[in-house]
């Protein structure tokens, strides 16, 4: 209160001058940190329970995506929950504990050490974006909870953690699998471009694509990383357009792919796109894109259609529910809750370690902790699925459709693509 | 480098200018008058974008059209904002102040997510595409009817100012709040008016990005930051300042993607800016 008053009495209302307008600025980025909503969801389940910790960004930049993943989650407690919870433990239910990191690492790693030092938890999961992820599994290595994940960045499990479990293709991949398809549509030789915005996911990502792309022989005219913010996608694709190249190859979030396949149309530049997952892969791009969405390509590590036993149902149920299909990492959020379950099931117990014990010998071939690409969840000694690929889609009229490989498919790519300006 | 990559790339920059300029001018406003900062002028944005959304999909107003209803709002909201937010802290100590923009925009943010939830909205109209080609320059409708709308509007505040009893009352309390007094002009009152025009052009450049752009609870992040930048680099105040400011930001973002890449285009705008504040300490139209 004292100090309250000092700083008002020696403050004279029209001095204000750059330096406090400067100051102002550098505090905006510390005020911003320290206030924000409260994690939402209760602590304590009933005693029976199992309590999961889930941590996703609901909030944020990230918080479309981690939106997705919670409703998914969702539904597999519910679905987890009616059929009779985990029957080992004499049906005790599933009890999620959410928290919302917000799309910070910092508040990642507040909200992890919170869950965790409470000593109730028999797993985690989280968290999406594999920069929060990173530091979750940190945590959670510390106080020895099973963590799974569909993040898909390669350092989660090659640090040989014991507690991390990636039931998703690794990041290394996804450019090995686009080439192969590129080059199997369009033959060898063609000139390729990659953008990508620059944060982990996209640089990540990127290596792969360009070593795949050189791996096949295409020539990689450009290779640009981008700042995903920006406001305009124009001077961005008006590079792209002077490197004129057969195929582009952007790997992007959300407001970033689809101002840039707008900009494609407006410039009228024909190359083939072939996403990097993501923006590519979400409701959103077909609500705005409309018809524009249809022959763009994308990897993923999870489609709604994968010809994997009983993946149409949940994505059905899902479709119902939420009004909207079920996207590639709400896919996967949905399965990890199931092998999360079923590596309870067999420990027999809500003890972290034994948990992680049982989860470490995992090895579903059915059921719906099966359904990843590959149709075959278990887990080499670094705790990566080793079975799972990443696939390739389609927008096909407005739906977003698996293509590749053919043994996950359940439909043909269309190719080649007609011109913005042949186009219906 | 083909002549035509470079003039898009050119004309590019420009056409973005006019909405930054727009920010700008409504965060200069408020500062040169008021005296505070207000880190919450990314959500006045952000609540004029939702006013259009909202407007077109449930009357099918068109954006442009739906300026003469966004802007008395957002003056509105303005108004109330200063009396019952700002007004009581203007001889607080800057921290204080800076909370209380920083917190408002924080509420701001969070409530139109838990209302609105985190989607990606957009308007879908007939003449988004449009485009004019000129020798194998795209030129997008959209972005040109923003940036006219941007010129235009600051044309207006400029007449204002200068030409009407109220906009030089304006002026003259910015200039000298004690002086003005004297002269009878209540500065409260020409608080009220500063921080209402200052929101309801926020709330305008949102009717005018809502065409080209997506909608979402963080989008004011996103052309705040240039804003300030912008603000900056003009010096603090000054509107025809904030309209070259913005110019050159502009075009140094764009052609600093085309000649530095993509990911550079803001280094460079910040460089500009560092460079600026070292050898003209107080902005371009600096007097000191």
């Amino acid at each position: 209160m004292k100090r309250d008053r000092r700083f008002r009495d020696s403050q004279s209302q029209a001095s204000l001058s750059r330096r406090d307008f400067l100051k102002g600025a550098a505090a905006l980025g510390m005020g911003a940190g320290v206030i924000g909503l409260p994690a939402r969801g209760a602590l304590a389940g009933t005693a029976k329970d199992v309590n999961v910790a889930v941590l996703y960004p609901t909030s944020g930049s990230n918080a479309r995506f981690g939106q997705m993943c919670v409703n998914a989650i969702k539904l597999a407690v519910d679905d987890i929950n009616s059929a009779g919870g985990i029957k080992s433990l004499g049906g005790a239910k599933m009890n999620p504990i959410y928290a919302d990191i917000q799309s910070e690492t910092s508040v990642t790693r507040n909200q992890a050490e919170r869950l965790m030092a409470a000593g109730n938890l028999a797993a985690a999961t989280g968290c999406y974006v594999s920069t929060f992820t990173l530091v979750a599994t940190e945590v959670a290595e510390r106080y020895k909870i099973p963590f799974v994940t569909g993040s898909v960045a390669d350092k989660l499990t090659d640090r040989g953690f014991k507690y991390t479990f990636q039931v998703s293709p690794k990041a290394s991949m996804f450019g090995e699998m686009q080439m192969d398809f590129a080059a199997k549509m369009a033959g060898r030789g063609k000139r390729a471009a990659v953008i990508f915005e620059d944060t982990d996911y996209g640089t990540a990502t990127s290596k792969g694509v360009i070593e795949g792309a050189k791996k096949v022989g295409f020539e990689v005219v450009m290779s640009e990383p981008y700042v995903a913010k920006f406001t305009d996608a124009t001077p961005l694709v008006n590079k792209i357009k002077a490197a004129k190249p057969d195929f582009l190859f952007p790997v992007s979030y959300i407001t970033d792919a689809l101002l840039i396949i707008r900009a494609m149309k407006q410039l009228n530049v024909n190359a083939g796109i072939f996403g990097g997952g993501a923006g590519y892969l979400i409701p959103d791009f077909f609500k705005d894109m409309g018809k524009d969405a249809n022959y763009v390509f994308s990897v993923a590590s999870w489609n709604n259609d994968i010809n994997c036993g009983e993946v149409p149902k949940i994505a059905e149920a899902y479709e119902k529910k939420y009004g909207e299909f079920l996207m590639e990492h709400a896919g996967e959020a949905y399965v990890m809750m199931w092998v999360i379950a079923d590596a309870l099931e067999r420990a027999a117990s809500t003890d972290p370690v034994k948990v992680r014990d049982a989860m470490a010998k995992t090895n579903l071939t059915q059921g719906l902790g099966s359904a990843m690409p590959g149709c075959h969840v278990e887990f080499d000694d670094k705790g990566w699925n080793k079975h799972v690929h990443p696939v390739m889609t389609q927008w096909q009229d407005g739906k977003l459709r698996c293509v590749y490989p053919e043994s996950d498919a359940r439909v043909k790519p269309t190719w080649p693509i007609p011109a913005w300006d042949k186009r219906g | 480098m083909e002549l035509t990559t470079f003039l898009q790339a050119l004309i590019t920059g420009i056409l973005m200018a006019g909405i930054y300029a727009l920010v700008a001018i409504g965060l200069t406003l408020i500062f040169g008058v008021v005296r505070i900062v207000n880190f919450a002028h990314g959500e006045f944005v952000m609540v004029g974008m939702y006013l259009s959304f909202f407007l077109w999909k449930l009357w099918g107003v068109d954006p442009y059209a739906s300026l003469l209803i966004t802007m008395p709002v957002l003056f509105c909201f303005g108004v109330l904002i200063q009396r019952f937010l700002f007004q009581p802290i203007l001889r607080a100590p800057d921290l204080a102040q800076i909370f209380m923009t920083v917190g408002l925009s924080v509420i701001l943010m969070n409530l139109t997510l838990f209302v609105f939830t985190a989607d990606f909205r957009s308007v879908k109209l007939s003449y988004a595409e449009w485009a004019w080609r000129v020798g194998g320059v795209t030129i997008p409708m959209t972005r040109l009817f923003a940036f006219l709308g941007a010129l235009l509007l600051a044309g207006l505040l400029t007449l204002f100012l200068t030409k009407t009893d109220i906009g030089k009352a304006l002026r003259a309390v910015a200039q000298d709040r004690e002086v003005s007094m004297l002269l009878g002009i209540n500065p409260e009152r020409m608080y009220l008016l500063a921080v209402g025009l200052g929101a309801a052009l926020a709330g305008a450049a949102g009717g005018l990005i809502v065409p080209f752009f997506y909608t979402f609870p963080t989008v004011g992040v996103v052309f705040v930051l240039i804003a300030f930048v912008v603000v900056i680099l003009g010096s603090l105040g000054s509107i025809e300042g904030a309209l070259l400011a913005s110019l050159i930001v502009g075009v140094a973002e764009s052609l600093g993607i085309l000649f530095a890449g993509a990911d550079l285009g803001l280094v460079v705008v910040f460089a500009i800016l560092v460079a600026a504040l070292v050898f003209r300490p107080s902005g371009l139209m600096g007097a000191r």
